[in-house]
Parts: structure tokens; sequence; C-alpha cells
């Protein structure tokens, strides 16, 4: 699973936009209708797409595009390891 | 700029490989990437790992030839160039990544990014002085931003009290004064009672994704949600959304309610602005869900204790009171407890703005909160007199608990 592509589908969803482009530097606001109310379901979003669960701390690092996509990653590279174990 | 995609495979191996070095097997990941290469799998990523792999097996011919690969993927973009910096610090080989950073600051000269770079390499090496150099260099080309709070932060707390020439030029400066500000705020977790302290926080830069950030529930009831551990909050068969007026907006919201801990919150869904094909039951498991998450973080924050939280209360609670949603909160973790009530009439003019019940709970005050009557600022908030509460209580909180003080 590509964090980077998921992500995107996840963007693509919750805005009812399948043309939607994502930079890694956008932020909330960026996006008409996107606020705080949005990102929880981007992140509900995030989690049921890539079976993953995020932590708080893990939440409050996430500013950016950028943020959530290499929290995601991480977390998908430490699925794999345990997975693998 | 659009998101570069990598192709599965790519991916897949990407991952291997990483495990590979994980597991410190070298010549399993030289396997891995001589099955890239004949598969004609080319991705920037790989590169930057070859060039790793071959500088642990000591081989610096072909380590040179992968970061040049790596370089000629995008040769203009500055970014992608300092890519292989972050890589290189994060794989703590401190020399190539200087090594790279000054050919990559010679290349691009007028640049601001490879300034914060070079003080994240610098606050790598405990070098703080310098990196304060670096961060002072960025504003010549540029301001500071976002990206460049942690670093911010890692300065001061790795000069611990002691700052040189650079490091004092850098915290006199207004923005590094801000940003230390915002630093500040996120350190606070409101619990309501409305949501005046989340605005407050918005206008220090810092937006809150919180239980309480746009809900409330009576005192007790909180006392009781935190002392059973959350068992039961936002279930569905207490949870429910009701059709109110919202004053401000003047739309009819549905409401979200838990009936269990008399939890109300907005949800900021209209009959306007659902889709059409949209009914309060279909609504309702979206709303649950959301809210459900913000009470998993908020439950994790108190299990984990590294945040002030703040009560606000436009009624006078009693130090008992007080005291019972702090035993309240001690149950799930080692939490502080700033209750901010609004000042005693006829109080002393500059007085110390709290009152200390323990380390670790403080009753605080504001000249005004934003609903009052009086309130000479309506409608805005009295926001210096919540500054000088906030600033005081930071202090207190991080003399007696220096472990706050988390980047």
């Amino acid at each position: 699973m590509n964090a980077k592509k998921g992500v995107l589908k996840v963007f693509r969803e919750a805005f009812a936009n399948p043309e939607l482009e994502l930079t890694p530097a956008m932020v909330t606001g960026d996006i008409r209708g996107w606020d705080s109310f949005k990102n929880v379901e981007i992140l509900l979003a995030c989690e049921a797409e890539f079976e993953i669960r995020f932590r708080s701390k893990e939440i409050d690092r996430i500013r950016s595009i950028g943020d959530l996509i290499d929290i995601c990653d991480e977390k998908l590279t430490a699925k794999t390891i345990s997975k693998n174990q | 700029m659009a998101l570069f995609f990598s192709t599965p495979k790519a991916d897949d191996l990407i991952t291997e490989i990483k495990n590979c070095l994980k597991r410190q097997d070298t010549s399993q990941a030289i396997k891995l990437l001589s099955k890239a290469e004949k598969k004609n799998i080319f991705h920037a990523d790989l590169f930057l790992l070859g060039a790793k792999v071959h500088g642990l097996q000591g081989d610096s011919l072909n380590k040179d030839l992968a970061l040049r690969r790596f370089f000629a993927e995008d040769e203009r973009d500055v970014l992608h160039h300092l890519k292989a910096v972050d890589f290189f610090i994060t794989e703590k080989d401190f020399s190539l990544a200087q090594i790279l950073l000054d050919q990559i600051k010679a290349q691009f000269p007028l640049s601001a990014f490879p300034h914060p770079r070079q003080a994240t390499l610098h606050c790598a090496q405990e070098d703080y002085e310098s990196a304060s150099q670096a961060l002072i260099q960025k504003q010549q080309y540029g301001k500071l931003d976002d990206r460049d709070i942690d670093l911010v932060h890692q300065i001061r707390k790795g000069i611990a009290g002691n700052p040189l020439t650079f490091t004092k030029q850098l915290f006199s400066d207004k923005q590094v004064r801000e940003i230390l500000r915002r630093y500040c705020y996120e350190r606070f977790e409101s619990l309501g009672f409305d949501c005046e302290f989340g605005f407050i926080q918005r206008a220090n830069g810092r937006e809150p994704l919180s239980l309480f950030r746009w809900g409330a529930m009576p005192i007790d009831s909180m006392i009781a949600l935190f002392t059973n551990q959350f068992a039961g909050f936002a279930e569905p068969q207490s949870s429910s959304l009701k059709l109110l007026l919202n004053q401000a907006t003047g739309y009819a919201e549905y409401r979200y309610f838990d009936s269990q801990y008399q939890f109300e919150a907005h949800t900021f869904h209209t009959k306007k602005n659902i889709a059409i094909t949209e009914t309060e039951e279909t609504l309702l498991p979206k709303v649950r869900a959301h809210f459900a998450l913000l009470a998993r973080k908020l439950r994790e924050d108190l299990e984990d204790g590294s945040k002030v939280f703040l009560y606000k209360s436009e009624k006078f609670i009693s130090v008992d009171q007080c005291k019972a949603l702090h035993a309240a909160m001690q149950t799930l973790g080692p939490n502080k407890l700033l209750v901010v009530m609004r000042e005693p009439k006829n109080a002393p003019t500059n007085n110390t703005p709290y009152l200390i019940i323990e380390p670790s709970l403080v009753i605080g005050y504001v000249d005004y909160f934003w609903t009052d009557e009086d309130n000479p600022h309506k409608p805005n908030i009295s926001l210096k007199s919540w500054d000088n509460l906030i600033q005081h209580a930071y202090h207190h909180f991080w003399v007696h608990f220096p472990e706050l003080d988390i980047t």
C-alpha cells in the first residue's frame, strides 16, 4: 500500500473531487471546506484505508499533507516489519 | 507540483531494503538493488538507499555513483537535493550530510532552503550556536515558518538557558518570540466549558483538534467520564442528533448529544450543507465516529500526562470541585490542570493571576470572559488578560514539571 496514493484517494473522496491534486506543503484551509472538522474525517478515512490507528502525538505532529503522508508511511512500514517478523 | 507516485514494485523494494538495513543485512540489500536495476525499476529513494548500502560496505565508488544518479533525477530542484541531506542526517552520517549541503549551497546560492537543513545538521551535532546562526541566515532570504518551529525549540532546549551571541540574536527576534508563544499555547488542551480558549489558541497559531474544542459537558459528568475511563462514551445507545438553531450562523444545525455524560457538541452539519442523500440516520454513525476518535485522543493525552489541561468555568466552582476534577484526571495519568474563572470583583490590581492548590493544580483568573455582559472588549476576547495567565501558568508548570518541555 502506497501512503501517497492512499492519502490522495482519501482526499479525493472527502472533498468529492476526483481531479483533486495535492502537494506536500498544503495545510488546512488550502482546499475549500477543509477545516478542523474535515481533518477528523480525513484521519478516520486514513485509518480505514491503511488499517492503522493514529496515536494522539502523531495527530499533533501533522501540520501539512507531507506530515500526514510521512506518518502513514512510517506506520505502514512498521506494520510490514511486524508482519514479517 | 503534484505528488510523485512511485510504482508499487519500487515501493515494495524500498520497504524491503529498509527492512534489510534495519537487520544490518547489507548483502541482501545489494541483491535487492541489483534486482531493481535488472528490472529497470528506477526511483530516487532507491538511489539514496543504494548510496547508504554501498557506504556501509565501504564501496565509495558505487556510493558516489548512486548519489550522482539521485541528484540527476531532479537536478534543478533544491528540495530534491536536500532530501539527500535529510537522509544522511537521519542515518547520522553527519560528515557526508555536511559535504552534500556545502555542494547544494554552492549550486543554489540564492535559496533559503539549505539554511534550516544546516541548522538541523548542527542541532543533530548539538552545536546550537551554529544552528542559531544558520536560522539567522535563513531570515536574510525569507521568513522563518512553521517548519522551523521544532528547530527553534531544539535550540532553546539545547542551550539550557545559556545563550551565546547568535542564540541571543535569534531569540530577540519578534518572529521567534511568536513561535515560542505558539509553542506555549500548544502545551495546553481545553476541557471546555466553551470554545473561548480554542479561539485564543487559534489567535496564537494553534488550531486544536480536541473533544472539547466545540463541545461541553457539566463538570460532574466530566469527573464521571474520567473516573469511568471513558466507558460508554459515544456509544450508539447514548448518541443522538438534534436539529437546533445555531445563533451565530442563523441556520438549524445538527448538534451531537451523548446522554450518558450530558455531552453536547457542534457538528456544523446543517440541512443546507449535508448531501441530499444524507439523513439523520446516516449522519449519526459518522458524527459518532468523529467524537469517538476525539475521545480516544483525549484519553491518550490524559494517560500520557504531557499536556496542561485547561477547564474554564463561567460559574464559580469551589476548590473541592477543582480537586475532584483533578483527582479524576489523575486516575488516568499524571495530569496538570489549570481551572480558569473570572477574577473576583474588587480584586487588588497587579496581583498574581493564579492560586496554586498543589503543583499540578492551579486556579487562574482572567478579567473578563468573552460572553460577560460587562466585557469591554465584546464581542472580542480579553486576550491580554488570558495571555498574562497562560504565560504565568506555563512558567509555573514548566518549573515543576520540566518533562512538559517536549518538542
